[in-house]
C-alpha cells in the first residue's frame, strides 16, 4: 500500500491526514547516538597492530546485500502519530562484471499503537494492509506523542533488517560464494557464522579501541588493517572485526577511507591461517573500490556493488 | 488444447518504453531503453505494445529509432578518473562493470489504430518483423493480393532480420506522385548503382496492368552506363538480396545505345565503339531541321535578341525544308543541311551587299551576319552530333519504345553545348510522343546525372532547366519520370526535388547535411547519412512517414572501369577499320579490303554519307545498298560476290600480246 493510499484510508476513519511530513529517517539525528569506545577482545595478536595488507590472491565477492527503509507520519489520531513504513532489500548478484538481481524482497505497513488508536481503525487496517503494533511492549500509561514516531522508526528498522537478515540467511543456504554485506552482520546467527559473509561498516559512532590503541586507528594508511578482535554482545552472535583504509585520509578527517569488516570467528585456526583469511577478504574489499561509488557522498568508504543496490531499491521503492 | 498465444508472447521484448516530464512521449515521438547488447540502431523499426485497451483495442505503436543515447551513473567524467586512479588501462580491471544505459529516442511511423492519436505508452518494444515493417510503412496497402503495385528498393535489416522494402508504383512513376532524387557524393553514394537496381526492380515488378515502360539514360560522364546488358561479378550476399527481392541476378535484356560521331566522323564516339560491342549502338545525328528546333538551347539569350529570334523563325518556317525563291537572291535555295543554309546565308548577304540595303525582309544586315554566325557555329560546336548533309539517326520515337527496355543516349564525350542540346530534344520529343500517347510505352522514365548542373538553385534560368522544372511539375501525368541524381541537392532546384515522390540518399557530404534542408533529420540520423557505408540507401516515400534505411545488392552488371579495360576504346582507329566495323555489323560479308578500295576510289566524306544512309535505310543488301550510295566510281565487281577474274588466256605461241583478238 502506497502512501497516498494509507493517508485515504486513515482519513476515511477519522485520522487527520499529514502530508508534506518529511522522512522520519530525515528527521532523525544521526548524531543522536552517543559516540563511544569499546574496548574489544584481541583475536590475531596481542594489542592491537597495524599490518599491510600483503599483495595475493583476493577473496572473491560474489554479491552484494544492502537494504532501504522509508517512513513517514501520515495522519495522527489525536496527538499519536501514525506511520506509513516502506522496507526492501535486495542481493545483486555478479556474473561476468556485472550486476542482477538475484532476489529482492519489500513489505509496506502501518505502524500504529493498538492500545491508543481506535478499535474500529486498527480493524480497518489490519483488513486492507499489514500493520504493526507499536504499542507492543511499550509501558502502560501516556507516552509522548514523539515517542510513538520513535517507536515506529525504529520497528520499521527491524523490519528491514529482518528482510535483509533473510535474504542473507538464503544466501548462505543456497549459494556458494562470498556476499558482500552493508552493515554490522551479529544480529542473526545464521549469517554471523556463516563464512560466505563479510560485513563492511562504514559509520564509527562506536569505536572498537581503546586507548592509545585509538591513534593507531589514525595512522593507518591505504591498503593496512588492524589486527583482528572480537565483538561480543549479549544479543549479538560474536564476529571476528578489523579495521581497513581504503584510501588515504590525506587533508580530510582521521576516519576518511576507513571501514571496520565482519566475518564469522574461525574457532580453531591457526594463527597464520587466521591472518592469511583476513588479509584475503581485505584484499577482496580493497578490490572493491573500483569503479569508484561516486557521487555518493559516502563514495570513500562504500563499493560500488552497494551503491548499485541502493539505486536498486530507490528505483523499485519510488 | 490451449488457445493460440499472441505473437508478443512468443517474441524476445527487446526494450521498454519511458517517459519523464523532461522527456515524454508524443503522439509523434517516444523513448524505450534496452539491454546494452540490443541489436538495434539508428534506423531500426521498432514495435510498441500498449498496455491499455484504447477504444477495446490495444495500441500497436510503430516507430523508428532517429535518436540514441548512453551513459552511466557517473556524474562527472573526473569521478572514473578518480575510480582508477589516473591510469585508462586499470579502469577496465574493476571487478564491476558501471551500469549503462542505451536509451533510444523512435519516431513514430504509424499508430494502429490510426485514432484517436495519443501519446505513446509506457509497453514493451519489440523488433519489428516483416510483417511490422509493411504495416509501420503502410506498405501493406499497395502490397494486397489483386492490387499490388510494389516496387522493391531495398531490403531493410536489423536483428538479423531481412525485410523487403516497396515504394509503390503509382507514387514512383505517376499518376499519383513520381520522379525519384538520388543524393550524394561521388564516388561512394552509389548513385549509378542505385538507379540502375531500382530500374531492374522496376522491369522486374512493375504491373503489365498499368502499363508498359521504359527508361532513357543520358551518359553524362564515364562509361558507367556504357555495360548495361553485360554480366558483372555480384557475391553471394548480393544474390541473397536479389532473392528476397524477387529479381534477377541478370543483367538488362534489352538495352539500346545512341551515340554520336566522333568530330572526324566514321567513329561513334562511346566507349561502345568497340566491334564486339556495336551490335545494339546507332549512331545519333542530328540535321539542320532537328536542331534548328531547339536552337535556343546552344544560343546566348544575350545575344540572341527579339529581331534575332524572329530571323530565326522565319528560316525555320520560310526557309528550312522548302524551296526558297526571292527575286533578289541569285537563285532559289532548299535548305535541308548547314551547308545549304550557309550556302542561303551567303546569297542574301550577297544580294545586300550589291544593293547596298541595310534589311532584307524587315531584317537588319546585322542581324542576319549575328544568327548566321550563331546557327552555323552549331555545327561546329556540335560536330559529330549535327551533320553537314542533313541525314538523322535518332532515337525510335515514332512508336519504336519497348517495354522494359533501357536506351541509354552516350554524350560523354560531347561538349557541353551538345550536351544540353541532346537533352532537350530527347525530352521534348518524348513528351511530344508521351502526349500523344505514340512512343510505343506508357511511362518513360528519364535518369539524368548531375541535376545540380542541369537545374541548379541558383544559376540563370536555361532552357535545359525549365524543360526539367516542365517534366518534374507536370510529366507524372504524362508517363514521363524523372530519375535525377546529384552530389548536393541543397543546390538543384527546389520545385525540381519538391516535386520527386521519392528521394534517395546515399553517403552525404557534411557541408551538404548542414544545409537547412536537412534539419528536419536528427542529428544522429544526419551522422549516419556522413558514413553510410556502398549498398545502403536512405528512402523518403510518400507513405512513409519517417526515412528508412535500406540495403540493396550490386547490379549484375559490368563496371563501367571493367568494362573500358576489357573493350578499350579505339582512339586512333583508322577511318577503314571504323567503317569497316560498322558496315561489318549490317552485313557480316563486308570486308576490310572493300572498305578501303571503296575510301581510295572516294572522298572520306562521301563514303561516311554512304555509311550513314546505309545504317539508316537498314536495307536487305547492305553491301550492295552502301555500294550503290557511292555512285558511278564504284568497282564493278561486287566484293560480296566477286566475279571471278577471267583467266589470263594463254596467247598464241607467236601472239604472246594477243593482238589478234
Amino acid at each position: 500500500m502506497t502512501p497516498e493510499a494509507a493517508r485515504r484510508l486513515l482519513a476515511s476513519l477519522g485520522a487527520r491526514p499529514v502530508s508534506g511530513a518529511g522522512g522520519l529517517e530525515l528527521q532523525r539525528d544521526a548524531s543522536a547516538d552517543p559516540p563511544r569506545l569499546v574496548d574489544a577482545e584481541l583475536r590475531e595478536s596481542r594489542r592491537l597492530e597495524v599490518r599491510a595488507v600483503p599483495d595475493g590472491q583476493a577473496a572473491r565477492v560474489d554479491a552484494f546485500l544492502d537494504g532501504r527503509q522509508a517512513s513517514q507520519v501520515i495522519a495522527h489520531a489525536g496527538l499519536v502519530p501514525l506511520v506509513h513504513g516502506h522496507v526492501g532489500a535486495v542481493i545483486r548478484a555478479r556474473h561476468d562484471r556485472t550486476l542482477s538481481t538475484w532476489r529482492a524482497s519489500q513489505t509496506t505497513a502501518i505502524y500504529l499503537p493498538r492500545t491508543v488508536v481506535a478499535p474500529d481503525v486498527w480493524a480497518r487496517c489490519a483488513e486492507v494492509t499489514e500493520v504493526v503494533d507499536t504499542s507492543r511492549d511499550a509501558a502502560d500509561g501516556p507516552q509522548h506523542p514523539l515517542a510513538w514516531a520513535d517507536r515506529a522508526y525504529h520497528q520499521v528498522q527491524a523490519a528491514r533488517e529482518a528482510l535483509e537478515h533473510a535474504l542473507a540467511a538464503e544466501w548462505v543456504a543456497t549459494q556458494g560464494g562470498l556476499l558482500y554485506v552493508d552493515g554490522g552482520i551479529g544480529k542473526d546467527d545464521r549469517v554471523a557464522t556463516s563464512p560466505q559473509v563479510v560485513g563492511v561498516i562504514k559509520s564509527h559512532r562506536t569505536l572498537y579501541v581503546a586507548g592509545d590503541a585509538v591513534g593507531l586507528l589514525a595512522s593507518l594508511r591505504a591498503g593496512e588493517r588492524t589486527t583482528a578482535f572480537a565483538i561480543t554482545s549479549p544479543r549479538r552472535t560474536t564476529v571476528l572485526s578489523w579495521y581497513l583504509r581504503l584510501r588515504d585520509p590525506d587533508g580530510r578527517e582521521p576516519l576518511f577511507g576507513l571501514v571496520r569488516l565482519e566475518v564469522a570467528t574461525r574457532e580453531g585456526a591457526a594463527a597464520g591461517e587466521l591472518t592469511a583469511h583476513l588479509d584475503a577478504i581485505s584484499r577482496g574489499v580493497l578490490a572493491e573500490r573500483a569503479p569508484v561509488a561516486l557521487p555518493d557522498r559516502r563514495w570513500a568508504v562504500m563499493s560500488y556493488g552497494i551503491r548499485d543496490c541502493e539505486e536498486y531499491l530507490r528505483a523499485v521503492m519510488a | 488444447m490451449t488457445d493460440a498465444l499472441p505473437d508478443e508472447v512468443h517474441a524476445p521484448v527487446l526494450g521498454r518504453v519511458v517517459a519523464t516530464e523532461k522527456r515524454p512521449n508524443t503522439p509523434h515521438q517516444f523513448h524505450f531503453w534496452t539491454a546494452v547488447d540490443a541489436p538495434v540502431g539508428i534506423g531500426t523499426i521498432v514495435r510498441v505494445v500498449g498496455t491499455h485497451p484504447v477504444s477495446g483495442v490495444i495500441p500497436s505503436i510503430y516507430g523508428v529509432i532517429t535518436d540514441a543515447l548512453g551513459y552511466s551513473d557517473l556524474e562527472s567524467p573526473l569521478h572514473d578518473v578518480l575510480g582508477a586512479d589516473g591510469s585508462p588501462a586499470t579502469a577496465n580491471a574493476a571487478p564491476t562493470r558501471r551500469t549503462e544505459i542505451r536509451l533510444y529516442t523512435a519516431a513514430v511511423l504509424r499508430q494502429v489504430p490510426d485514432e484517436p492519436m495519443q501519446p505513446v505508452p509506457m509497453g514493451q518494444v519489440f523488433l519489428a518483423d516483416d510483417q511490422d515493417v509493411a504495416i509501420a510503412l503502410r506498405m501493406d496497402g499497395y502490397l494486397r493480393e489483386g492490387a499490388r503495385t510494389g516496387i522493391p528498393v531495398g531490403v531493410y535489416t536489423a536483428g538479423g532480420m531481412q525485410a523487403p522494402i516497396y515504394l509503390d508504383a503509382d507514387f514512383l512513376l505517376g499518376p499519383e506522385a513520381a520522379h525519384a532524387t538520388l543524393t550524394g557524393v561521388s564516388g561512394l553514394a552509389t548513385k549509378t548503382s542505385a538507379v540502375e537496381f531500382l530500374l531492374q526492380s522496376i522491369f522486374t515488378h512493375f504491373p503489365a496492368q498499368k502499363g508498359k515502360v521504359a527508361a532513357v539514360c543520358f551518359n553524362v560522364k564515364g562509361p558507367d552506363l556504357c555495360y548495361l546488358d553485360m554480366p558483372g561479378e555480384i557475391d553471394d550476399q548480393d544474390r541473397a538480396l536479389y532473392a528476397a527481392l524477387g529479381i534477377p541476378a541478370t543483367p538488362f535484356e534489352r538495352v539500346q545505345y545512341f551515340a554520336p560521331y566522333t568530330a572526324r566522323g566514321g567513329v561513334l564516339n562511346t566507349a561502345r565503339a568497340h566491334p564486339d560491342l556495336l551490335h545494339n549502338v546507332s549512331p545519333l545525328t542530328w540535321g539542320l531541321t532537328q536542331v534548328l528546333q531547339y536552337a535556343e538551347v546552344l544560343l546566348n539569350k544575350d545575344d540572341v535578341d527579339a529581331k534575332a529570334d524572329a530571323l530565326i523563325d522565319f528560316i525555320r518556317e520560310q526557309v528550312v525544308e522548302r524551296e526558297f525563291s526571292d527575286g533578289m537572291l541569285a537563285r532559289s535555295h532548299l535548305v535541308r543541311s548547314f551547308a545549304e543554309l550557309d550556302d542561303w546565308f551567303k546569297d542574301v548577304l550577297r544580294a545586300l551587299e550589291q544593293k547596298d540595303d541595310q534589311s532584307w525582309r524587315t531584317h537588319h544586315v546585322a542581324t542576319i551576319r549575328k544568327v548566321r554566325n550563331r546557327l552555323i557555329n552549331i555545327a561546329t560546336r556540335c560536330a559529330g552530333l549535327v551533320t553537314d548533309d542533313g541525314s538523322a539517326s535518332d532515337l525510335p520515337f515514332e512508336g519504336g519504345f519497348a517495354d522494359r527496355t533501357v536506351y541509354v543516349v552516350d554524350v560523354a564525350n560531347l561538349e557541353e553545348d551538345a550536351q544540353d542540346l541532346v537533352f532537350a530534344r530527347v525530352v521534348s520529343r518524348l513528351r511530344e510522343q508521351l502526349e500523344r500517347r505514340e512512343l510505343g510505352v506508357d511511362h518513360v522514365i528519364v535518369f539524368v546525372d548531375e541535376l545540380n548542373k542541369y537545374a541548379p538553385s541558383d544559376a540563370p534560368d536555361t532552357y535545359v532547366r525549365q524543360m526539367l522544372l516542365d517534366i518534374a511539375e507536370r510529366g507524372r501525368y504524362l508517363g514521363l519520370v524523372l530519375f535525377g541524381a546529384q552530389q548536393f541537392r541543397s543546390q538543384v532546384h527546389r520545385r525540381v526535388v519538391g516535386n520527386a515522390g521519392t528521394s534517395l540518399f546515399g553517403r552525404m557530404d557534411a557541408d551538404e547535411l548542414a544545409a537547412p534542408g536537412y534539419a528536419t533529420l536528427s542529428p544522429a540520423i544526419r551522422t549516419k547519412l556522413s558514413a553510410l557505408e556502398k549498398g545502403t540507401l536512405m528512402v523518403r516515400h510518400p507513405h512513409f512517414t519517417q526515412p528508412v534505411f535500406v540495403r540493396f545488392p550490386r547490379p549484375a552488371i559490368l563496371r563501367g572501369r571493367d568494362g573500358a579495360d576489357r573493350w578499350p576504346r579505339q582512339h586512333d582507329a583508322s577511318l577503314d577499320a571504323a567503317v569497316y566495323a560498322r558496315l561489318w555489323q549490317l552485313d557480316a560479308s563486308a570486308t576490310l579490303p572493300l572498305v578501303q578500295d571503296q575510301l581510295a576510289l572516294h572522298d572520306e566524306k562521301a563514303v561516311l554519307k554512304a555509311l550513314r544512309a546505309t545504317e539508316l535505310a537498314r536495307p536487305k543488301e547492305p553491301i550492295k545498298f552502301f555500294l550503290s550510295q557511292l555512285g558511278r566510281r564504284v568497282a564493278a565487281s561486287s566484293p560480296i560476290r566477286p566475279e571471278p577474274r577471267r583467266p589470263v588466256q594463254a596467247g598464241p605461241a607467236d601472239d604472246p600480246y594477243g593482238f589478234g583478238d
